[in-house]
């Protein structure tokens, strides 16, 4: 009989909960991360350059000349162009990769996972190699066979840089419209088939059409991505005379800066992205599309007998342009002496590596510090965010859910807006983080806390809360049942979300280029520097480092988590 | 003393009311069921009790403190209760045996009196030996011993139980309730089951409280709520039951559309209040209309449909004014659909309840 | 009127006999070793004077100095480095080379914020200086062996705030594809450079933010107005004229001579034109922060520009040296060239200007 033991009593409760004091730390770090660089642009934006007075003559000068005007223009064509270009490309490689029978189907997709980890910035430079007008590889492999004057492609120029970013950013439509696809039966395309439609009218009238939200959300990803990109422009269009609202922005930070004048350039800026999330967010809710939201039935692909071949053909060119060619350059030129000699003999040597590992002092602590802030900054957006989410999903405390709206709030802030914001706040008194690493790893957290909350919350959705009532009713508190069960269950998921932050943190340059200093330079601003004088062969070696140690931790990744982890938050 | 009591509880989520006016005594040692179809607020009151949930309105107390009401909430926690839900909630991150020591260890028991009582609770659920498997090694059944086993071991006031059946297939169901029904007489604990089922609530319960829509029904012992329902709901959920609605036209007097029926009593009514005559099919006689007599309670019909279903058959009669009834007959009686048939409703069996 | 030298003209760097000191201190066995990278490996290397070591032995203690530099390109800072660590031994040296408006513009933001990191600035724009002095926040002090530079340019600034520190041309640089170079400032507007000049940006090189100033001063705007026509590629640092021209991107710049000559010397084909009408010479400060971190190894390092191995290491990577007794590297004596040279005072209102009416021009 349980009588016969004696009761059991659980020990006295402390006083304060330490759960509330957690939680109340989180809110100030959000706070502190995210509303207050954001509201010291604001304030910025209102005060003179010259001698801090109220005004709104920042806002007259920004949208009233011509030369700050033209970089606005150029962003929208820049970032409509490159999103239109990606959701094709991706659209087209998630239909064949995930409703044919197209071989190579793995392969196409691992690629477009190697095209997204890869920063578009890199991309830019190899392509540097490859279509500078007079001196790049293929421009002079056209001119040695054709025997024309000169080759057809220009590297620099606002098409170029749509190509390079489109080709960096097709990853995200690709992994939503092919994890939406998974969703789709098959019945409803049979049936069609049933009525006597062809594969590709199927395709064009059923299947595409059900997945409009993804292919919306990959369209708004895409164009989001390619507005905030800073390295690519910086890289192709400065050369070129043309300037974007990021590469405006970076310039007025340059002699004679005018920070307060670039927060009110930035300001149109956040609106439009914010503005598109929203409409985005109202798209996705209206057209609800119920047989995406469901585990659908049966899958078969389509078979498109000889077809099949030329749809592979064309699903290698995206991977051809983001990865083969340019990564084949960047080896190249990181093996050579001189990069405008090419690859002949005599010109194939390591010292580059050398020098970055080794004989440079200022490039090895930059790879040391880029792995020790990113772990940081990973650590910090991971440990916030699943405590953010562990409040809000729990509904732990009153205005969690708020909480976790601030949480998401940077996925609109483009990073160079976000730098501008954190300089504006933390490059004064009373709190000084600029000059230290902290700079770097808060903005680092802030700008990927995002990607680590969407990971984190999905990751606790998927935890019964059941598992957590079930040891609270046996007497366990909040914090104890939180350390006891729902963190050894989430021990995955935390992983892949710090893995999913760290690869971010570890090539992020727009922030990083206003936000460091010599003494806490990273590898990406060291390959910006780098980069103004053409020292391209240093550049590649660092950059083929930078990805040497990513896609190392990728592949760490893959195998600790399978596929499936990493595919699900290409886009999160 | 461990009687729990809800106090005109109510719980809205947003425009939907899930618990209205909700008043209800668990009786220390009984076992209670809360007994309702989907929807009908039997989780939320088991949430409020268990203090994952705050009331809108309303009190619970555990004997003579009050654990929960919109101001403040005991945490769950403190409540020494245990909860057994419906999914099991067994962590799978643990082997059973760290499972059941989970809440012995928040007790600071030393190690080797959990390991005596853990053993002790698995002899108890017939599960002795399996302490180093992880649940997923289980079956649903022992699944669930599991977590009946992690709920009682450590001595709760109060045993709450959530559909602990239901994922359950019909035959280790209905070997489960008896099992629960026998663990409870053993640790003779304060227990509040939820269940959809009525028959699972019949067979365990010392007493069923029947929900509706936010509302309790009835509160009673499993005959009192079978023979003497006191709602329409109440009357169709338990059982099968041929309800016609009608007015009290005299003492026990019933007019249900073109019939005059007599009941067995109406002390509840006054004449003129609108009612519903409850009887159940099987004490609904049927005969063959030859050589019929006159009597109380007694009217021709026309036969609609008939099911056989094994040793009784299940007709379908249509009575004037268009009321159908129907009546469980011993089978092999040969009646055909269209046939004429005298329908007796014998006013003894028939119930008057609000409608 | 900008000062201006020319080959007949009076020449700005007259040799000057060597004192007794620097004598020693340029003993031809201390220079070797260190060249050689076998500077005494622990202690002072030989060679020093006491005033020397004593300025060592302190520095040792800070461990390290901070080095921020436009003056060249960043092998030549990689091999100033080398000769600084070969002569002082234990202290690191931690560098940056870029433009010099990047790094002016990181000092300012570093001044505002109050952080403190550089020891040593050294830019390529000399009004930096004087605003940097304006706002005291230059140490005043006189290196070791300053004295052993030519007359012009050995007091610079009056205050010891700053000292020359590099030396340097803005000419033009082209690919040895072409037969006939440009050979005036005035030729690069011609229409047969089309597409094929390559320049760098104002708003980051210092280099060329003198060049702008100087040509506008003596052609007027006019002269880039015209000059955008020929639609010139536009980066950032006046190094990047040089892979531009090395890669066959780009024919012909307004380019640096130091790293234009250390890729010829490679073997790369670029070559150098010095224009008839005037190549432009830089004269590069060097000076140390009021609030160095390391004040010791500050001044271990502005002494070390005025040794015998920086003029040398300069002249090995193809800069023109300080001192009157390394020969320069390009064959030609500064005094054998035409060259002309912008005031202080006019870079210091004359470069934001320029800056600003470049972004009208250009467009960046």
């Amino acid at each position: 009989m349980v009588e016969a033991a004696p009761p059991l009593a659980l020990p006295e409760r402390r006083r304060l909960d330490a759960g509330l004091a957690v939680w109340l730390a989180a809110a100030a770090l959000l706070l502190f991360m995210v509303m207050v660089p954001l509201l010291w642009i604001a304030v910025a934006s209102v005060h003179a350059d010259s001698d801090n007075r109220l005004t709104l003559a920042n806002y007259a000068e920004a949208f009233s000349r011509a030369i700050y005007l033209r970089p606005i223009q150029n962003s929208l064509t820049l970032a409509a162009a490159a999103a239109a270009i990606a959701v094709v490309a991706g659209t087209v490689l998630a239909w064949a990769v995930s409703r044919t029978d197209m071989p190579g189907r793995h392969i196409i997709r691992l690629l477009a996972f190697g095209a997204f980890v890869t920063p578009s910035f890199l991309g830019a430079t190899a392509w540097i190699f490859l279509a500078a007008p007079n001196s790049g590889w293929l421009n002079r492999g056209w001119v040695a066979l054709s025997g024309a004057a000169r080759g057809p492609f220009n590297v620099y120029s606002l098409g170029g840089a749509i190509f390079v970013i489109a080709m960096y950013s097709y990853p995200y439509t690709f992994a939503f419209v092919s994890s939406a696809l998974e969703l789709v039966p098959s019945e409803m395309e049979r049936s069609a088939a049933l009525l006597g439609a062809g594969w590709l009218r199927i395709a064009w009238r059923i299947t595409l059409p059900l997945v409009r939200p993804a292919i919306l959300a990959g369209a708004l990803l895409s164009f989001l991505e390619a507005i905030a990109e800073f390295g690519t422009p910086a890289f192709l269009l400065i050369p070129a005379r043309q300037q974007v609202i990021t590469t405006q922005l970076y310039l007025f930070f340059q002699y004679p800066s005018r920070p307060n004048l670039a927060a009110a350039y930035a300001i149109p800026l956040l609106l439009l992205t914010g503005g598109l999330f929203a409409v985005q967010q109202r798209l996705l809710r209206r057209g609800r599309f119920t047989t995406v939201a469901g585990k659908g039935g049966v899958r078969q692909p389509f078979r498109l007998g000889p077809w099949r071949w030329l749809l592979f053909g064309l699903c290698t060119i995206p991977p051809l342009l983001s990865l083969i060619l340019p990564y084949a350059a960047l080896l190249a030129t990181s093996l050579s002496r001189a990069w405008g000699r090419g690859p002949i003999p005599g010109n194939l040597t390591l010292y580059w590596y050398r020098w970055a590992l080794v004989d440079n002092g200022a490039a090895h602590r930059a790879i040391t510090h880029s792995l020790a802030y990113a772990a940081a900054s990973a650590t910090v957006a991971t440990v916030l965010a699943f405590v953010t989410a562990y409040a809000a999903t729990r509904r732990l405390v009153p205005g969690a859910r708020a909480l976790s709206f601030i949480a998401m709030a940077p996925f609109v802030v483009p990073g160079i807006i976000l730098a501008i914001g954190f300089f504006a706040a933390y490059a004064r008194p009373p709190l000084v983080l600029y000059g230290t690493a902290w700079m770097l790893i808060v903005a680092f957290a802030t700008r990927f806390l995002p990607i680590a909350y969407s990971g984190s919350e999905s990751a606790l959705r998927a935890i019964e809360l059941e598992l957590e009532h079930a040891a609270r009713t046996l007497g366990s508190p909040p914090i104890v049942t939180f350390r006891r069960i729902t963190l050894p269950l989430l021990r995955r998921s935390v992983l892949a979300t710090w893995l999913m932050a760290f690869i971010p943190s570890l090539r992020e340059l727009s922030s990083a280029v206003f936000l460091f200093t010599p003494a806490t330079a990273v590898m990406t601003t060291v390959i910006f520097d780098l980069s103004d004088a053409g020292n391209f062969e240093p550049v590649s070696a660092l950059g083929i480092i930078m990805m040497a140690i990513t896609f190392a931790l990728v592949a760490l990744a893959y195998r600790l988590f399978g596929g499936t982890v990493l595919a699900r938050r290409q886009g999160a | 003393m461990a009687e729990i009591r809800l106090a005109h509880v109510s719980k809205r989520y947003g425009q939907a009311v899930a618990l209205r006016d909700v008043t209800l005594v668990v009786r220390h040692g009984e076992l209670l069921a809360l007994l309702g179809p989907s929807g009908c607020g039997k989780t939320t009151a088991l949430q409020i009790i268990a203090g994952f949930l705050v009331p809108d309105e309303g009190e619970v107390w555990a004997g003579d403190r009050l654990i929960s009401s919109p101001r403040a909430v005991l945490p769950p926690e403190r409540r020494r209760m245990s909860l057994v839900f419906q999914s099991y909630a067994l962590w799978p991150h643990m082997t059973v045996f760290q499972n059941i020591a989970f809440g012995l260890e928040l007790r600071r028991l030393p190690r080797d009196e959990i390991a005596r009582r853990v053993a002790w609770i698995l002899e108890v659920v017939n599960l002795g030996g399996l302490g180093n498997r992880y649940p997923h090694e289980l079956s649903g059944g022992q699944q669930q011993r599991v977590a009946l086993a992690r709920a009682l071991v450590v001595q709760p006031d109060t045993l709450l139980l959530d559909e602990p059946l239901s994922n359950l297939d019909a035959h280790l169901r209905e070997q489960m309730r008896f099992e629960i029904r026998r663990i409870h007489t053993e640790t003779g604990i304060t227990t509040v089951y939820v269940t959809h089922d009525q028959a699972e609530a019949m067979v365990i319960a010392d007493r069923i409280a029947v929900m509706n829509a936010g509302r309790i029904e009835q509160v009673g012992t499993p005959p009192e709520i079978y023979d003497a329902p006191q709602s329409h709901f109440v009357a169709s959920f338990i059982g099968q039951a041929n309800c016609l609605p009608g007015t009290l036209v005299g003492p026990a007097l019933v007019r249900c559309g073109g019939l005059q029926l007599r009941a067995a009593d109406c002390r509840a009514f006054r004449p003129g209040d609108d009612v519903v005559l409850c009887v159940r099919p099987p004490a609904v006689r049927v005969r063959r209309t030859a050589g019929a007599a006159a009597g109380d309670n007694l009217t021709v019909g026309r036969l609609v449909q008939r099911a056989y279903l094994g040793d009784l058959e299940d007709l379908r009669i249509a009575l004037p004014g268009g009321v159908v009834v129907r009546a469980f007959v011993p089978a092999g009686q040969r009646y055909e659909p269209g046939e004429e048939l005298l329908v007796e409703l014998p006013a003894d069996a028939c119930r008057l309840v609000r409608p | 009127m900008a000062e201006s030298g020319d080959p007949q003209g009076r020449p700005p760097s007259a040799p000057r006999p060597l004192t007794r000191r620097t004598l020693l201190q340029a003993g031809v066995g201390a220079a070797a070793a260190a060249l050689l990278g076998a500077g005494g490996a622990a202690g002072a290397p030989a060679g020093l004077s006491p005033e020397e070591e004593k300025l060592y032995e302190e520095a040792r203690k800070e461990g390290k100095v901070v080095w921020w530099t436009a003056h060249y390109a960043q092998s030549a800072a990689d091999a100033v480095r080398d000769a600084f660590v070969a002569r002082y031994p234990g202290i690191e040296v931690q560098f940056i080379r870029q433009t010099a408006q990047v790094i002016y513009q990181r000092l300012n933001q570093n001044l505002k914020a109050g952080v403190r990191e550089v020891d040593v600035f050294a830019s390529t724009d000399e009004s930096h200086y004087l605003a940097l002095k304006k706002q005291g926040v230059l140490a005043a002090y006189r290196p070791l062996g300053v004295d052993v530079l030519p007359k012009a340019y050995r007091n610079i600034d009056r205050d010891n705030t700053y000292h020359v520190g590099a030396l340097g041309f803005v000419l033009i640089n082209y690919n040895t594809k072409v037969t006939t170079p440009p050979g005036q400032w005035t030729d690069l507007l011609d229409g047969r450079w089309k597409g094929q000049i390559t320049l760098g940006h104002p708003g980051f090189s210092g280099y060329v933010g003198n060049w702008v100033v100087a040509m506008w001063d003596r052609y007027g705007w006019d002269y880039f107005t015209r000059l955008a026509k020929n639609n010139p590629k536009i980066g950032r640092s006046i190094n990047d004229t040089v892979t531009d021209i090395v890669s066959g991107e780009r024919l012909v710049g307004a380019g640096p001579d130091n790293y234009s000559l250390e890729n010829k010397a490679r073997g790369n084909p670029i070559n150098v034109q010095f224009p008839a009408d005037g190549a432009i010479l830089i004269v590069s400060p060097v000076g140390i922060l009021k609030d160095a971190p390391h004040p010791s190894a500050a001044r271990l390092l502005e002494s070390f520009y005025y040794t015998k191995e920086y003029s040398m290491t300069m002249a090995k990577v193809y800069n023109y040296p300080l001192r009157a007794d390394v020969p320069p590297p390009s064959g030609v004596p500064i005094d054998k060239v035409k060259w002309y040279r912008n005031k202080a005072e006019r870079l210091e209102k004359g470069i934001p200007d320029a800056i600003a009416k470049w972004r009208e021009t250009f467009g960046v």
